[in-house]
């Protein structure tokens, strides 16, 4: 069924009373409409939950961010460069605004290797890593190479043996994306696998 | 009374139709915004002025996840399970962005689970959670002879971390060298000893902080 155009402003005095009733049943079949976009519907059999949200569809903001008093909170969507939309949190007064949502969580190739994020932009990397010095392997990779600022590193042998933590070394590549760790062990002939969680700034 | 989109009738007199309509500015007024104990349920009532704006948004959990087109951001409730039992979590889920020029993976707009319905904050064992359905512990110990048990129970124990807080006292003071090792899914261990010699393991006081994140 079609559903016509909401018209704000019906009745008119000069519209007779057959063409007002027609505009009433739009405006009333358009407004079920729409509310139901994003709620339970009005005339929902369950008396109880009428009203209530669906899912909260929010198309982005552009140009500027929402304004809030002191007393409201703003959750919306806007675009994260060199990525896409994503929830922001704008707290009471407008101070501070938050990036929510931060990086499409998958699942990595790499076996014992994760990631999930934190409001703020951050992105939290975390896993397993099994160095060797024969042959030469002290470099694990972080992924998704989206890391732009290492903020922290926290590394822990694993096993039954506990050992001194290593050093750990990091580069920034040509393109300014900080994508991997080197660990340093010095002259320590021995190594074992670790544990990572390293926080980065995307 | 329920709201009725198909009125008023154009067959119906003015009289006839002044109640339907009638139930239907009040039945959209109620749904709209319902005030019980001085909170204002899913909407700011109308004629206030912050009528239209939102007040504690009540999320109906949805038995499929929604499709997102472009340009916006889905937030909604979906039955999750956990290795304890299946909740209703609020999910997030945005366009497919991927892959980029700096990350090639082809990965799809996979729903992303940011919560989950219990946290810990009295300890010692602590915990909250991190989107992708992940567990986060964390707290400290004076003895680490007995093995850390998580709660809740994760699925999985993913990784488990602990970091000397003592110095040595015996030789130059070093912090302590120190390994986890997982228990399957309920408790992780720490190990200790001193750098160098190793061992003798640590001798009391001494303090450890350990993290760990498993999977819900």
């Amino acid at each position: 069924m079609t559903v016509n155009n909401y018209l704000p402003n019906t009745p008119t005095k000069q519209l007779p009373f057959a063409k007002w009733q027609i505009q009433f049943q739009q405006n009333f079949r358009k407004l079920a409409a729409a509310f139901s976009q994003n709620h339970v519907a009005l005339d929902d059999a369950t008396s109880a939950i009428r009203g209530n949200h669906t899912v909260i569809e929010m198309p982005e903001v552009k140009n500027t961010v929402p304004q809030v008093s002191a007393t409201e909170y703003a959750l919306y969507a806007k675009i994260v460069p060199e990525q896409t939309s994503h929830a922001y949190l704008t707290f009471p007064s407008n101070t501070p605004v938050v990036q929510w949502t931060n990086y499409q969580i998958y699942e990595l190739k790499t076996p014992d290797t994760y990631f999930t994020f934190l409001p703020g932009g951050i992105i939290v990397y975390f896993g397993s890593f099994t160095p060797s010095k024969k042959p030469l392997s002290l470099t694990f990779n972080l992924n998704p190479p989206v890391a732009k600022n290492i903020i922290s590193i926290q590394l822990c042998t694993k096993g039954t043996s506990p050992q001194p933590t290593p050093s750990a070394v990091l580069e920034a590549e040509q393109d300014g994306f900080i994508k991997s760790i080197t660990l340093g062990y010095g002259g320590i002939t021995d190594v074992f696998p670790i544990s990572y969680i390293v926080m980065a700034n995307t | 009374m329920t709201y009725n989109p198909e009125i008023p009738l154009v067959t119906e007199s003015p009289d006839t139709s002044s109640s339907p309509i009638q139930v239907n500015f009040s039945q959209y007024n109620t749904i709209f915004s319902n005030l019980i104990a001085g909170v204002y349920y899913n909407h700011m009532q109308m004629n206030l002025s912050s009528q239209g704006k939102h007040g504690a948004v009540i999320f109906q959990k949805q038995t499929a996840d929604p499709t997102v087109n472009q340009d916006q951001v889905d937030i909604y409730a979906k039955d999750a399970t956990s290795n304890t039992s299946t909740e209703p979590q609020l999910f997030a889920r945005i366009p497919v962005f991927l892959p980029t020029k700096f990350d090639t993976t082809q990965a799809t707009n996979t729903p992303m689970q940011l919560t989950f319905n219990e946290v810990n904050t009295a300890g010692p064992v602590y915990q909250s959670f991190l989107p992708g359905g992940y567990l986060l512990y964390f707290g400290s110990v004076t003895d680490i002879a007995p093995a850390i048990v998580l709660t809740p129970q994760p699925s999985s124990i993913l990784v488990a971390l602990a970091f000397s807080n003592t110095l040595s006292t015996i030789g130059q003071p070093f912090p302590y060298t120190v390994s986890t090792q997982i228990n399957g899914n309920t408790s992780f261990n720490i190990y200790s000893g001193l750098n160098p010699p190793d061992p003798p393991n640590p001798q009391p006081p001494y303090s450890f902080t350990w993290i760990a994140i498993g999977k819900a």
